[in-house]
């Protein structure tokens, strides 16, 4: 297992989540779409501490930092999109326009 | 102690504004005090020597001195207010005059502050105040909509022209770590450059100069005492009492003496041959205004400042004089269309009183307008023969309009036409007062007050040439006889056809609106959505390359376009004829530009490491 | 461990958790005294971090804490920010059924703009912005209720999660290329030509910071913030994370040396389209709070100014500190009197304001032309502060942009002060009460008095340092 291809999985992960992020508009889908970009830099992070790093304890702290960011950020997300779906029966980007210029 | 020759009126505002009530007598009475008040400190400050100082903190602070010249302005300013401000208190609409008479007050004392600065912060600090003040008064009729648009319009227009002071401010102090009018001379370099732009491009823009000099017009459409004031001895003077303040450290650079003869003749020129073809009384006097602040820069360009403040003062007395005359006379015709006045019948005392504002104005002797005029002419002559010519062409031209005005606004006429009520008492003794100024510098020709001026002010005065009084003369003549033609064959001369587009300014404004408004505007149109059209554009590059790539056959992006969710080929169609669709609001389209933002970002990077 | 180095952040963590609990045992119309609480507690953090002003700057934490006269002042002006929001909120939410909840959201997205300002490590850097964020979004969506509020809080999470992910990408590819998260670290490690992925790092990282900021390209979440949110969450939300984000965006930059990295002509960019951009779009608007919110997008502009000449010019960091505290009051006093109002935020029901309501309309000229900068308000002092450095820095073409966008400014907010006072009065103009508007003429008196006595301020400022 080298480095390479630790990153080619993690750079295919990255750039498959940024495309869902970029092309979806329903919000569960756009935040898969942050997930999977935040499991490719989850499996970078790792990479790096172990392959790179040698193993460095910042290594570790950043992998849990960034599940960390994952849990928060999921969790209120799907409560603002509950209470958005409440509110106004949406649940695409294209539905919450009435804010705009 | 100086601060309160600005502090008094710019205090007394709020309070004239809070508690003097509504009656029409109780407001002219206050204003009038404290008017007196700042006067008579005025002539104290300027008798006493005083200065002051204000520490704001080590690198700031504000400064007020007096210099001879700028003593000399300090006493004009509420010595012409005065008598307009009560002038206003009995002419002006009931509604809204306390408000107008607060502002007024508030604008000499901004005016004051201006003239006794000693450093370029404090200048700001006044030159804003007045121009802040001159939008609210052009303003002052807001319900007619036209009103408040003039306000913006001239405001902008100085506005533009302030964007010179604060570069000079910015100079100086890189310069000379202050803003001291004191330290000034130390610039040299760029430096010095960059400030002697700044303050010539502010001056010009608030003097009215070509080719600030429509906002003039525009501020026609205040009440006709905020035009008197403004023309006389606030805002307009603003600017050329600038140059002749700073003239010293202005006139080391050596493009400036040039410079300024060129715009102030082009502007006398100009403004002269406008006025004359004008048929609106107020619109008349203004480019007049435009046309003798022209002749100032003349006189300062050519090196003698103290000519050009000579002239300001002469200036002052008539032009509110002529102003506040046209003000009576437009309240009886209901309009200031020149062709529907002549009222030597219906207003007896008011037609002999303005007509020594106009034969002033026309640079008669003995009045002593017409000898500061010739002191311009023999300062002109100084630098050149060919440049005593242009200003006594230039003056023959005033000559003409101020004939024309005379005998259209206050030739004979008929009296039954008119019936509207005739001015109060007020107004006629403050035009009374005003008329008296006139006649009274005419003690300027008297062989002893040239050389007492001299020696007072220590500034030198040019010796008048024979050749060039003999030939300002003529000229006038020529142009009192020009003016009357105009007057009694065609008075609505330049109210329509082709001349009336010369009498706009010689097609000015709609050069400037072509020029810099609609480019403008247009601009800001497009900016106001700027995010829409980013990522429509960019958008709709992204859709055109993939479509011409797709094509040249690359079959593997193709297939990758087919088989992605049904929200990607939306994505590239949002570039093609689904491209109404976008809008922003959308947070899809906030990530699109993150994305963007972040490859730009990138390439800066790049491109700089 | 040094635990009394970060004494102000635990003693605010802590009342916020307390205030939690406390909410959460009193009855609902009691909850108002939790105001006091929160006041009470953010006065205790501030004489606690007042306490760090005398000491040496250094890092503690084993280095990821900044412990200097940037960090320790920029946290003093979060709190004294959060406590105006603070007596902004008892009145606002009064009848909300979880009222007191808002005060401890409010002390943790303080905690979380305190922690921005001294982060000295990029894993300190990703946990302020996260705190700062999540705590962000709550209160934009505090009124749950009303759907403007919660699509407010919904499109800044969006853009907040987008960058934050991008955040962590950034600062993923930093630590796998030198090795360490540590600011001091990375500066030791990062010397020789930089490599392609450590810009793209730095990039990811500056926009990560640049949405606290609401700076381009991510500050789309700010004017609907500031329309939609609760006014007292949108004046915290448009003032305290930026000032962390400010100063934690200075310290980030300047770790890269400006020959190798050019970090400046990117901060330069990121200034001049963000000043630009906020402008333009505050130009048209007709709604108040919309555009105070892009007013305020234009005000990020100006400080990035700062930011650029940071280590060019000693004075850029006292600049950026005195011009966001001079921003800061008098955002705070415009989003007050727009509070003290019941948030009434039509520009055509702002006519005549004056005549009803002569003090607020006074509020609202002093602090609209504090954001201008005319003298001699706090604002003036700022912005020449900010000029000057930046043309001793040699950036002269961005301190005339800066310029020609203050002229550009004067426009919107005199479109707003127009009618107020030559407007005609249209009905009555209610107002909320007397904990806002002792926080209104608070404000107020911060706008006006930064400026009057800028100069014993400007002198203890000026020995400030900025660590690393």
């Amino acid at each position: 297992m080298t480095l390479t291809a630790i990153l080619l999985v993690a750079a295919a992960l990255i750039g498959i989540g940024l495309y869902g992020t970029l092309s979806q508009q329903s919000f569960v889908m756009l935040m898969m779409g942050l997930e999977l970009m935040l499991n490719g830099v989850l499996l970078a992070a790792v990479g790096f501490w172990s392959l790179a790093a040698g193993g460095v304890p910042t290594g570790q702290l950043l992998a849990i930092v960034t599940m960390a960011v994952m849990a928060v950020e999921m969790s209120v997300g799907f409560a603002l999109i509950t209470a958005v779906y409440r509110n106004r029966q949406a649940d695409m980007t294209e539905s919450l326009g009435t804010m705009k210029h | 102690m100086l601060w309160l020759l600005a502090l008094i009126p710019i205090l007394a505002a709020p309070a004239v504004f809070l508690r003097a009530g509504e009656r029409r007598a109780t407001l002219g009475i206050a204003a009038a005090g404290v008017l007196a008040a700042t006067l008579a400190l005025a002539i104290w400050a300027a008798l006493g020597g005083w200065s002051g100082q204000l520490a704001w903190s080590g690198a700031l602070r504000l400064q007020v001195g007096l210099t001879d010249f700028s003593a000399v302005m300090a006493i004009l300013v509420p010595a012409v207010a005065l008598p307009v401000v009560v002038y206003a208190t009995a002419h002006e609409d009931s509604q809204g005059l306390k408000r107008l008479i607060a502002l007024l007050l508030l604008f000499v004392g901004a005016m004051e502050l201006l003239v006794i600065a000693a450093d370029l912060l404090t200048l700001l600090i006044g030159w804003e105040l007045v121009g802040a003040c001159s939008w609210a008064l052009i303003s002052h009729r807001w319900r007619d909509a036209d009103n408040p648009a003039a306000g913006r319009y001239a405001f902008v227009a100085t506005r533009l022209g302030d964007l010179g002071l604060f570069l000079a401010a910015m100079a100086a102090f890189t310069g000379t770590r202050s803003f001291a009018f004191a330290g000034l001379g130390q610039l040299d370099g760029p430096l010095q450059q960059l400030l002697v732009f700044g303050v010539l491009l502010s001056a010009a823009a608030k003097s009215g100069q070509v080719p600030f000099a429509p906002w003039l017009f525009r501020a026609m459409a205040g009440p006709t005492s905020v035009s008197a004031l403004l023309h006389a001895a606030t805002m307009v003077a603003a600017g050329a009492y600038l140059l002749i303040r700073l003239h010293p450290v202005l006139d080391s650079a050596a493009w400036f003496g040039p410079v300024t003869i060129g715009i102030g003749l082009v502007t006398a020129l100009a403004g002269g041959t406008v006025a004359l073809l004008q048929p609106h009384a107020k619109k008349l006097l203004a480019a007049s205004t435009s046309a003798q602040y022209g002749l100032m820069f003349v006189a300062v360009g050519a090196g003698y400042p103290g000519v050009a403040l000579a002239h300001m003062v002469s200036h002052a007395a008539f032009k509110a004089l002529l102003f506040l005359g046209a003000g009576i006379a437009g309240e009886q015709a209901g309009s200031f269309e020149l062709s529907r006045m002549r009222f030597a019948r219906t207003l007896p005392y008011v037609t002999v009183l303005s007509a020594a504002g106009a034969l002033a104005l026309a640079g008669v002797p003995p009045l002593g307008a017409a000898w500061t005029k010739e002191a311009v002419i023999a300062a002109a002559g100084h630098a050149g023969p060919t440049l005593a010519i242009a200003v006594i062409l230039a003056g023959g031209l005033s000559a003409a309009y101020a004939m024309r005005f005379q005998y259209s606004v206050f030739g004979p006429g008929d009296e039954a036409g008119h019936s509207a009520k005739p001015p109060y008492r007020l107004e006629t003794v403050m035009l009374a007062l005003l008329a008296l100024a006139c006649v009274a510098l005419g003690a300027l020709w008297l062989p002893g007050v040239r050389d007492a001026l001299e020696q007072g002010f220590a500034a030198s005065l040019p010796a008048f040439k024979r050749w060039e009084t003999i030939g300002s003369l003529i000229a006038v003549a020529a142009g009192l006889y020009a003016g009357l033609l105009v007057a009694r064959r065609d008075p609505a001369l330049g109210g329509d056809g082709a001349l009336a587009a010369s009498a706009d300014w010689l097609g000015l404004p709609v050069a400037i609106h072509r020029l810099v408004v609609a480019p403008t505007s247009q601009l800001a149109q497009y900016s106001a959505r700027f995010d829409d059209h980013v990522i429509d554009y960019t958008v709709g590059r992204i859709a055109a390359a993939a479509t011409a790539i797709a094509q040249t056959g690359w079959h593997f992006l193709e297939r990758l376009a087919d088989g992605l969710p049904e929200g990607s080929a939306r994505w590239v169609a949002l570039g093609g004829e689904d491209s109404r669709r976008l809008q922003t609001g959308l947070s899809h389209h906030y990530f699109a530009l993150i994305a963007i933002g972040v490859v730009v970002l990138t390439l800066i990077l790049l491109a700089g490491s | 461990m040094p635990i009394g180095d970060v004494l102000p952040e635990i003693s605010v963590l802590v009342s916020a958790v307390v205030l939690l609990l406390a909410a959460s045992f009193m009855r609902q119309q009691d909850h108002w005294r939790l105001a006091i609480g929160a006041l009470a507690s953010l006065f205790a953090a501030a004489v606690l971090c007042a306490l760090q002003l005398g000491e040496p700057a250094r890092l503690t934490f084993a280095g990821v804490w900044a412990l200097d006269g940037a960090s320790i002042w920029a946290r003093l002006l979060i709190l004294a920010t959060t406590a105006i929001c603070v007596a902004l909120t008892p009145e606002w939410l009064r009848s909300d059924r979880r009222h007191g909840e808002y005060y401890a959201m409010l002390l943790l997205a303080a905690l979380g703009a305190m922690l921005l300002a001294g982060a000295a490590d990029l894993l300190q850097l990703v946990m302020a912005v996260l705190l700062s964020s999540v705590t962000g979004y709550t209160l934009a969506a505090y009124h749950r209720a009303w759907p403007l509020s919660v699509e407010a809080g919904m499109k800044y999470f969006l853009v907040g999660a987008l960058t934050n992910t991008l955040l962590m990408i950034g600062v993923t590819l930093l630590f796998g290329l030198f090795g360490s998260t540590d600011y001091a670290q990375i500066a030791k490690a990062a010397t020789g030509a930089p490599q392609i992925m450590a810009l793209i790092g730095l990039t990811l990282v500056v926009v990560g910071v640049a949405f606290k900021l609401a700076a381009v390209p991510a500050h789309t979440w700010m004017p609907d913030v500031s329309e939609g949110a609760p006014p007292p969450a949108a004046a915290f939300l448009t003032v305290a994370p930026k000032i962390g984000a400010a100063i934690a965006l200075a310290r980030l930059v300047t770790i890269f040396p400006a020959d190798v990295v050019a970090w400046r002509p990117l901060v330069a960019t990121l200034a001049v389209a963000t000043m630009t951009i906020g402008n333009l779009g505050a130009l048209g608007q007709s709604d108040v709070r919309r555009l105070l919110g892009w007013s305020s997008i234009s005000q990020s502009g100006y400080a990035l100014m700062a930011v650029t000449a940071v280590g060019l010019n000693a004075q850029a960091i006292p600049a950026l500190l005195f011009f966001l505290g001079a921003y800061a009051a008098a955002n705070l006093a415009a989003f007050a009197a727009v509070t003290q109002l019941r948030g009434r935020t039509n520009l055509a029901d702002y006519r005549g304001l004056a005549t009803a309501r002569p003090g607020i309309a006074a509020v609202l000229v002093v602090s609209f032309l504090s954001l201008v900068g005319i003298p001699p308000l706090g604002g003036f002092v700022g912005k020449l502060a900010l000029f000057v450095t930046t043309i001793e820095a040699g950036y002269a073409w961005l301190a005339v942009i800066a310029v020609i966008n203050t002229v550009v400014s004067l426009v919107y907010y005199l479109r707003v002060l127009g009618p107020v006072y030559f407007g005609d009065l249209d009905g009555p103009v209610p107002v909320l009460g007397g904990w806002a508007q002792k926080a209104l003429y608070l404000a107020t008196l911060l706008t006006i008095g930064l400026g009057i006595l800028a100069e014993p301020l400007w002198s203890e400022l000026g020995r400030v340092m900025l660590l690393p």
